[in-house]
Protein backbone atom coordinates (compact mmCIF):
# COMPACT_ATOMS: atom_id res chain seq x y z
CA UNK A 1 0.00 0.00 0.00
CA UNK A 2 1.25 3.35 -0.80
CA UNK A 3 2.62 5.26 2.16
CA UNK A 4 0.03 7.28 4.47
CA UNK A 5 -2.57 4.91 2.90
CA UNK A 6 -2.30 1.77 4.87
CA UNK A 7 -4.95 0.89 8.39
CA UNK A 8 -1.90 1.32 10.24
CA UNK A 9 -1.19 4.96 9.42
CA UNK A 10 -4.31 6.13 11.35
CA UNK A 11 -2.52 5.88 14.61
CA UNK A 12 0.38 8.38 13.17
CA UNK A 13 1.38 10.74 15.27
CA UNK A 14 1.53 14.42 13.91
CA UNK A 15 2.80 17.33 15.49
CA UNK A 16 0.57 20.03 15.45
CA UNK A 17 2.73 22.95 17.47
CA UNK A 18 6.46 22.37 18.08
CA UNK A 19 7.05 22.36 21.78
CA UNK A 20 10.92 21.99 23.40
CA UNK A 21 11.66 22.14 27.26
CA UNK A 22 15.11 21.47 28.41
CA UNK A 23 15.77 19.24 25.34
CA UNK A 24 12.51 17.20 25.78
CA UNK A 25 10.09 17.24 22.85
CA UNK A 26 6.65 17.79 24.53
CA UNK A 27 4.94 18.99 21.15
CA UNK A 28 0.69 19.26 21.27
CA UNK A 29 0.59 16.58 18.56
CA UNK A 30 -3.04 14.98 17.06
CA UNK A 31 -3.02 12.82 19.97
CA UNK A 32 -2.75 15.55 22.58
CA UNK A 33 -5.73 17.62 20.63
CA UNK A 34 -7.61 14.30 21.07
CA UNK A 35 -7.23 14.51 24.47
CA UNK A 36 -8.18 17.82 24.91
CA UNK A 37 -11.29 17.29 22.99
CA UNK A 38 -11.99 14.44 25.04
CA UNK A 39 -11.01 16.74 28.72
CA UNK A 40 -13.71 19.45 27.03
CA UNK A 41 -16.57 16.97 25.77
CA UNK A 42 -16.14 15.01 29.14
CA UNK A 43 -16.52 17.99 31.16
CA UNK A 44 -18.92 20.08 29.06
CA UNK A 45 -21.27 16.20 29.53
CA UNK A 46 -21.07 16.87 33.41
CA UNK A 47 -21.13 19.99 33.97
CA UNK A 48 -23.47 21.42 31.38
CA UNK A 49 -25.95 18.19 31.94
CA UNK A 50 -25.84 18.78 35.69
CA UNK A 51 -26.20 23.19 34.94
CA UNK A 52 -29.62 22.79 36.66
CA UNK A 53 -29.24 19.75 39.22
CA UNK A 54 -33.04 19.27 38.79
CA UNK A 55 -34.90 17.07 41.42
CA UNK A 56 -36.54 15.41 38.66
CA UNK A 57 -33.79 15.12 35.94
CA UNK A 58 -33.84 15.79 32.00
CA UNK A 59 -32.49 12.95 29.72
CA UNK A 60 -29.01 15.12 29.67
CA UNK A 61 -28.69 14.92 33.53
CA UNK A 62 -29.98 11.16 33.76
CA UNK A 63 -27.16 10.42 31.35
CA UNK A 64 -24.62 12.12 33.73
CA UNK A 65 -26.38 10.94 36.77
CA UNK A 66 -26.30 7.20 35.31
CA UNK A 67 -22.79 7.52 34.43
CA UNK A 68 -21.50 8.77 37.95
CA UNK A 69 -24.29 6.27 39.63
CA UNK A 70 -22.55 3.25 37.82
CA UNK A 71 -19.18 4.23 38.82
CA UNK A 72 -20.02 4.86 42.33
CA UNK A 73 -21.86 1.42 42.57
CA UNK A 74 -18.91 0.06 40.80
CA UNK A 75 -16.77 1.00 43.75
CA UNK A 76 -18.74 0.38 45.88
CA UNK A 77 -19.17 -3.54 44.87
CA UNK A 78 -15.71 -4.25 44.36
CA UNK A 79 -13.91 -1.77 47.24
CA UNK A 80 -16.80 -1.22 49.35
CA UNK A 81 -17.41 1.99 51.41
CA UNK A 82 -13.19 2.22 51.93
CA UNK A 83 -13.26 3.00 48.49
CA UNK A 84 -15.26 6.30 48.82
CA UNK A 85 -12.24 8.83 48.98
CA UNK A 86 -11.02 7.47 45.95
CA UNK A 87 -14.31 7.80 43.56
CA UNK A 88 -12.97 11.19 42.01
CA UNK A 89 -10.11 9.60 41.05
CA UNK A 90 -11.55 6.17 39.42
CA UNK A 91 -14.36 8.60 38.38
CA UNK A 92 -11.94 10.92 35.89
CA UNK A 93 -10.60 7.43 35.24
CA UNK A 94 -13.54 5.60 33.53
CA UNK A 95 -14.83 9.21 31.83
CA UNK A 96 -11.80 10.02 30.27
CA UNK A 97 -10.88 6.72 29.02
CA UNK A 98 -15.07 6.09 27.86
CA UNK A 99 -14.91 9.67 26.17
CA UNK A 100 -12.10 8.73 24.23
CA UNK A 101 -12.84 5.54 23.39
CA UNK A 102 -16.40 7.15 21.75
CA UNK A 103 -14.54 10.34 20.13
CA UNK A 104 -12.08 8.21 18.61
CA UNK A 105 -15.12 6.51 17.00
CA UNK A 106 -16.20 9.33 15.16
CA UNK A 107 -14.58 8.85 11.37
CA UNK A 108 -10.99 10.31 11.19
CA UNK A 109 -10.83 11.11 14.84
CA UNK A 110 -7.53 10.24 16.20
CA UNK A 111 -8.21 7.47 19.24
CA UNK A 112 -5.38 8.47 22.19
CA UNK A 113 -6.18 5.22 23.79
CA UNK A 114 -4.85 3.12 20.76
CA UNK A 115 -1.77 3.95 21.65
CA UNK A 116 0.49 1.51 23.85
CA UNK A 117 2.34 4.53 25.88
CA UNK A 118 -0.93 6.14 26.93
CA UNK A 119 -2.69 3.16 28.30
CA UNK A 120 0.62 1.77 29.59
CA UNK A 121 1.16 5.17 31.81
CA UNK A 122 -2.05 4.89 33.35
CA UNK A 123 -1.53 1.29 34.52
CA UNK A 124 1.60 2.21 35.51
CA UNK A 125 0.45 5.42 37.27
CA UNK A 126 -2.69 3.00 38.86
CA UNK A 127 0.01 0.12 39.57
CA UNK A 128 2.59 2.18 41.36
CA UNK A 129 -0.61 4.26 43.54
CA UNK A 130 -2.15 0.43 44.83
CA UNK A 131 1.16 -0.90 45.31
CA UNK A 132 2.17 2.26 47.36
CA UNK A 133 -1.74 2.18 48.85
CA UNK A 134 -0.71 -1.22 49.88
CA UNK A 135 2.38 -0.61 51.13
CA UNK A 136 1.53 2.13 53.81
CA UNK A 137 -1.42 0.15 54.71
CA UNK A 138 0.00 -3.27 55.52
CA UNK A 139 3.83 -2.42 55.94
CA UNK A 140 5.51 -5.31 55.48
CA UNK A 141 2.40 -7.62 55.95
CA UNK A 142 2.30 -6.45 52.13
CA UNK A 143 4.08 -9.00 50.97
CA UNK A 144 1.79 -12.01 52.32
CA UNK A 145 0.15 -10.87 49.52
CA UNK A 146 2.45 -12.93 47.25
CA UNK A 147 1.96 -16.46 49.44
CA UNK A 148 -1.85 -17.86 48.65
CA UNK A 149 -3.52 -18.43 51.92
CA UNK A 150 -3.90 -22.21 53.00
CA UNK A 151 -1.07 -23.20 50.24
CA UNK A 152 1.77 -25.90 52.24
CA UNK A 153 5.16 -24.30 52.48
CA UNK A 154 6.75 -27.08 49.96
CA UNK A 155 5.04 -25.27 47.23
CA UNK A 156 6.30 -21.85 48.45
CA UNK A 157 9.06 -21.40 46.31
CA UNK A 158 6.42 -22.41 43.22
CA UNK A 159 4.21 -20.15 44.38
CA UNK A 160 5.68 -16.87 45.15
CA UNK A 161 7.52 -16.75 41.81
CA UNK A 162 3.85 -17.28 39.72
CA UNK A 163 2.71 -14.57 42.44
CA UNK A 164 4.98 -11.94 41.69
CA UNK A 165 5.02 -12.40 38.27
CA UNK A 166 1.25 -12.15 38.57
CA UNK A 167 0.83 -9.32 39.73
CA UNK A 168 4.10 -7.45 37.95
CA UNK A 169 2.10 -8.29 35.07
CA UNK A 170 -0.97 -6.48 35.98
CA UNK A 171 0.21 -3.07 34.13
CA UNK A 172 1.42 -4.78 31.33
CA UNK A 173 -2.18 -6.74 30.82
CA UNK A 174 -4.20 -3.90 32.06
CA UNK A 175 -2.09 -1.66 29.28
CA UNK A 176 -2.35 -4.17 26.49
CA UNK A 177 -5.78 -4.85 26.68
CA UNK A 178 -7.22 -1.54 25.96
CA UNK A 179 -4.77 -0.47 23.42
CA UNK A 180 -4.80 -4.05 21.37
CA UNK A 181 -8.63 -3.61 21.51
CA UNK A 182 -8.59 -0.49 20.25
CA UNK A 183 -5.96 -1.23 17.76
CA UNK A 184 -7.73 -4.03 16.40
CA UNK A 185 -10.99 -2.45 16.45
CA UNK A 186 -9.72 0.92 14.00
CA UNK A 187 -7.41 -1.37 11.91
CA UNK A 188 -10.14 -3.78 11.31
CA UNK A 189 -12.73 -0.93 10.22
CA UNK A 190 -9.89 0.46 7.86
CA UNK A 191 -9.43 -2.43 6.13
CA UNK A 192 -12.55 -3.45 5.53
CA UNK A 193 -13.09 0.56 4.65
CA UNK A 194 -10.11 -0.06 1.99
CA UNK A 195 -12.48 -3.07 0.52
CA UNK A 196 -15.37 -0.62 -0.18
CA UNK A 197 -13.48 1.70 -2.55
CA UNK A 198 -11.27 -1.69 -4.29
CA UNK A 199 -14.61 -3.60 -4.55
CA UNK A 200 -16.72 -1.27 -6.75
CA UNK A 201 -20.05 -1.89 -6.77
CA UNK A 202 -19.49 -4.93 -4.51
CA UNK A 203 -17.90 -3.00 -1.90
CA UNK A 204 -21.44 -2.75 0.05
CA UNK A 205 -20.76 -6.11 1.26
CA UNK A 206 -17.53 -4.61 3.24
CA UNK A 207 -19.86 -1.45 3.73
CA UNK A 208 -22.39 -3.44 5.66
CA UNK A 209 -19.93 -5.30 7.64
CA UNK A 210 -18.40 -2.02 8.63
CA UNK A 211 -21.83 -0.95 9.73
CA UNK A 212 -22.42 -3.64 11.66
CA UNK A 213 -18.52 -3.24 13.26
CA UNK A 214 -19.09 -0.13 14.16
CA UNK A 215 -21.54 -0.94 16.44
CA UNK A 216 -19.47 -3.64 17.90
CA UNK A 217 -16.45 -1.11 18.07
CA UNK A 218 -19.10 1.16 20.13
CA UNK A 219 -19.48 -1.32 22.52
CA UNK A 220 -16.06 -2.46 22.83
CA UNK A 221 -15.06 0.95 23.63
CA UNK A 222 -17.53 1.47 26.68
CA UNK A 223 -16.68 -2.50 27.76
CA UNK A 224 -12.80 -1.59 27.69
CA UNK A 225 -13.68 1.58 29.53
CA UNK A 226 -15.31 -0.36 32.27
CA UNK A 227 -12.91 -3.12 32.28
CA UNK A 228 -10.08 -0.85 32.92
CA UNK A 229 -12.09 1.03 35.75
CA UNK A 230 -12.97 -2.70 37.29
CA UNK A 231 -9.73 -3.71 37.40
CA UNK A 232 -8.24 -0.84 38.81
CA UNK A 233 -10.90 -0.97 41.67
CA UNK A 234 -10.12 -5.08 42.22
CA UNK A 235 -6.28 -3.88 42.24
CA UNK A 236 -7.69 -1.37 45.24
CA UNK A 237 -9.65 -3.81 47.12
CA UNK A 238 -6.33 -5.93 46.96
CA UNK A 239 -4.28 -2.99 48.53
CA UNK A 240 -6.59 -2.64 51.03
CA UNK A 241 -7.49 -6.10 52.16
CA UNK A 242 -4.73 -7.94 50.63
CA UNK A 243 -6.32 -11.57 49.78
CA UNK B 1 3.41 0.21 14.17
CA UNK B 2 3.37 3.69 14.47
CA UNK B 3 2.50 2.63 18.28
CA UNK B 4 5.81 1.24 18.63
CA UNK B 5 8.29 3.23 15.95
CA UNK B 6 7.33 6.74 16.84
CA UNK B 7 9.10 6.43 20.62
CA UNK B 8 10.20 9.80 20.24
CA UNK B 9 6.65 11.23 20.79
CA UNK B 10 6.38 9.08 23.48
CA UNK B 11 7.52 11.68 26.56
CA UNK B 12 5.09 14.31 23.94
CA UNK B 13 1.94 12.01 24.93
CA UNK B 14 2.84 10.85 28.43
CA UNK B 15 3.35 15.17 29.03
CA UNK B 16 0.04 15.55 27.50
CA UNK B 17 -2.02 12.90 29.10
CA UNK B 18 -1.02 13.75 32.56
CA UNK B 19 -2.03 17.09 32.10
CA UNK B 20 -4.84 16.11 30.23
CA UNK B 21 -5.81 14.01 33.03
CA UNK B 22 -5.28 16.22 36.24
CA UNK B 23 -7.20 19.18 34.22
CA UNK B 24 -10.17 16.49 33.80
CA UNK B 25 -10.13 15.48 37.31
CA UNK B 26 -9.84 19.37 38.44
CA UNK B 27 -12.66 20.31 36.28
CA UNK B 28 -14.78 17.00 38.06
CA UNK B 29 -13.74 17.46 41.13
CA UNK B 30 -14.23 21.17 41.73
CA UNK B 31 -17.93 21.27 39.93
CA UNK B 32 -19.55 18.15 38.30
CA UNK B 33 -19.28 15.77 41.18
CA UNK B 34 -19.77 17.63 44.35
CA UNK B 35 -22.97 18.73 41.87
CA UNK B 36 -23.89 15.39 40.80
CA UNK B 37 -23.75 14.28 44.89
CA UNK B 38 -25.79 17.47 45.96
CA UNK B 39 -28.39 16.15 43.56
CA UNK B 40 -28.85 12.89 44.18
CA UNK B 41 -28.47 14.04 48.29
CA UNK B 42 -31.23 16.43 47.75
CA UNK B 43 -33.23 13.68 45.81
CA UNK B 44 -32.84 10.82 48.40
CA UNK B 45 -33.52 13.36 50.86
CA UNK B 46 -36.78 14.93 49.29
CA UNK B 47 -37.74 11.25 48.50
CA UNK B 48 -37.45 10.46 52.17
CA UNK B 49 -39.37 14.12 53.39
CA UNK B 50 -41.61 12.69 50.88
CA UNK B 51 -42.35 8.97 52.18
CA UNK B 52 -42.28 10.31 55.69
CA UNK B 53 -45.34 13.01 55.04
CA UNK B 54 -47.13 10.07 53.02
CA UNK B 55 -46.77 7.70 55.70
CA UNK B 56 -47.95 10.34 58.57
CA UNK B 57 -50.37 11.64 56.17
CA UNK B 58 -51.96 7.84 56.19
CA UNK B 59 -51.66 7.43 59.98
CA UNK B 60 -53.83 10.78 60.04
CA UNK B 61 -56.18 9.83 57.81
CA UNK B 62 -56.84 6.34 59.63
CA UNK B 63 -57.22 7.65 62.91
CA UNK B 64 -59.64 10.29 61.04
CA UNK B 65 -61.34 6.91 59.33
CA UNK B 66 -61.46 5.27 62.51
CA UNK B 67 -63.07 8.23 64.21
CA UNK B 68 -65.48 8.17 61.43
CA UNK B 69 -66.71 4.59 62.09
CA UNK B 70 -66.90 5.13 65.73
CA UNK B 71 -69.45 8.26 64.90
CA UNK B 72 -71.31 6.00 62.65
CA UNK B 73 -71.32 3.07 65.28
CA UNK B 74 -72.92 5.39 67.89
CA UNK B 75 -74.81 6.70 65.48
CA UNK B 76 -76.38 4.01 64.40
CA UNK B 77 -76.67 2.77 68.36
CA UNK B 78 -78.67 5.38 68.51
CA UNK B 79 -80.81 5.23 65.99
CA UNK B 80 -81.62 1.77 66.90
CA UNK B 81 -82.38 2.62 70.60
CA UNK B 82 -84.60 5.73 69.44
CA UNK B 83 -86.43 3.35 67.59
CA UNK B 84 -86.69 0.84 69.88
CA UNK B 85 -88.25 3.33 72.49
CA UNK B 86 -90.65 4.82 69.94
CA UNK B 87 -91.65 1.46 69.33
CA UNK B 88 -92.04 0.68 72.64
CA UNK B 89 -93.98 3.70 73.30
CA UNK B 90 -96.24 3.35 70.60
CA UNK B 91 -96.97 -0.66 71.73
CA UNK B 92 -97.97 0.92 75.25
CA UNK B 93 -99.93 3.56 74.14
CA UNK B 94 -101.58 1.34 71.73
CA UNK B 95 -102.34 -1.21 74.43
CA UNK B 96 -103.84 1.46 76.54
CA UNK B 97 -105.98 2.91 73.76
CA UNK B 98 -106.59 -1.06 72.88
CA UNK B 99 -107.89 -1.58 76.52
CA UNK B 100 -110.18 1.92 77.06
CA UNK B 101 -111.85 0.80 73.33
CA UNK B 102 -112.35 -2.67 74.33
CA UNK B 103 -113.85 -1.60 77.70
CA UNK B 104 -116.17 1.14 75.83
CA UNK B 105 -116.79 -1.65 73.76
CA UNK B 106 -117.82 -3.80 76.03
CA UNK B 107 -119.69 -0.91 78.42
CA UNK B 108 -121.90 -0.45 74.94
CA UNK B 109 -122.15 -4.43 74.10
CA UNK B 110 -123.51 -4.58 78.20
CA UNK B 111 -126.12 -1.79 77.25
CA UNK B 112 -127.50 -2.53 74.36
CA UNK B 113 -127.72 -6.35 75.66
CA UNK B 114 -129.65 -5.10 78.92
CA UNK B 115 -132.12 -2.66 76.32
CA UNK B 116 -132.62 -6.01 74.47
CA UNK B 117 -133.08 -7.81 77.23
CA UNK B 118 -135.73 -5.31 78.63
CA UNK B 119 -137.25 -5.17 75.10
CA UNK B 120 -137.53 -8.84 74.82
CA UNK B 121 -139.02 -9.00 78.78
CA UNK B 122 -141.64 -6.08 78.16
CA UNK B 123 -142.40 -7.97 74.40
CA UNK B 124 -143.01 -11.53 76.28
CA UNK B 125 -144.40 -9.71 78.66
CA UNK B 126 -146.97 -8.24 76.32
CA UNK B 127 -147.28 -11.71 74.62
CA UNK B 128 -149.08 -12.72 77.61
CA UNK B 129 -151.16 -10.40 77.80
CA UNK B 130 -152.30 -10.27 74.53
CA UNK B 131 -152.66 -14.09 74.78
CA UNK B 132 -154.66 -13.64 78.05
CA UNK B 133 -156.87 -11.40 76.41
CA UNK B 134 -156.85 -13.86 72.94
CA UNK B 135 -157.96 -16.27 76.00
CA UNK B 136 -160.88 -14.50 77.48
CA UNK B 137 -162.25 -13.31 74.44
CA UNK B 138 -162.33 -17.01 72.93
CA UNK B 139 -163.57 -18.64 75.83
CA UNK B 140 -166.36 -16.03 75.52
CA UNK B 141 -167.09 -16.78 72.09
CA UNK B 142 -166.76 -20.39 71.82
CA UNK B 143 -168.18 -21.50 75.38
CA UNK B 144 -169.44 -18.57 76.55
CA UNK B 145 -167.89 -18.40 79.83
CA UNK B 146 -166.58 -15.49 81.24
CA UNK B 147 -163.31 -15.49 82.58
CA UNK B 148 -161.74 -12.60 84.27
CA UNK B 149 -158.42 -11.28 83.25
CA UNK B 150 -156.14 -12.82 86.09
CA UNK B 151 -157.40 -16.59 85.91
CA UNK B 152 -156.76 -16.61 81.54
CA UNK B 153 -153.25 -14.70 82.55
CA UNK B 154 -152.42 -17.73 84.81
CA UNK B 155 -154.04 -20.29 82.10
CA UNK B 156 -151.51 -18.55 79.48
CA UNK B 157 -148.65 -18.83 82.21
CA UNK B 158 -148.98 -22.79 83.14
CA UNK B 159 -149.61 -23.48 78.97
CA UNK B 160 -145.99 -21.23 78.71
CA UNK B 161 -144.48 -23.47 81.57
CA UNK B 162 -145.41 -26.25 79.96
CA UNK B 163 -144.04 -25.28 76.42
CA UNK B 164 -140.75 -24.00 77.94
CA UNK B 165 -140.41 -20.37 77.28
CA UNK B 166 -141.28 -18.88 74.45
CA UNK B 167 -138.04 -17.84 73.15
Amino acid sequence: MAAGKGPLDQFTIKPLIELDIGGADISFTNSSLAMLITVVAASLFLVVGMRRGQLVPGRWQSMAELGYEFVASLLKETVGNEGRKYFPWIFTLFMFILFGNMLGMIPSAFTFTSHIIVTFVMALVVFIFVTLLAVAKHGLRFFSFFVPPGAPKAMWPLLIPIEVISYLSRPVSLSVRLFANMLAGHTLLKVFAGFVFTLGAAGVVPLLFIVALTGLEVLIAFLQAYVFTILTCLYINDALHLH
Amino acid sequence: MPQLQQIDTFLSQAFWLVIAFVVLFLVLRMTAIPKIQATLEARREKIEGDLDKAQMFRQESEQVLAEYEAAIAEGRDKAQSAIRNASEEAKAKAAVEHEQLAKRLAEDIRVAEDRIASARNEAIGNIRDVAADVVQTMAERLVGAKINKISSAAAVDSVAEQKGTVS
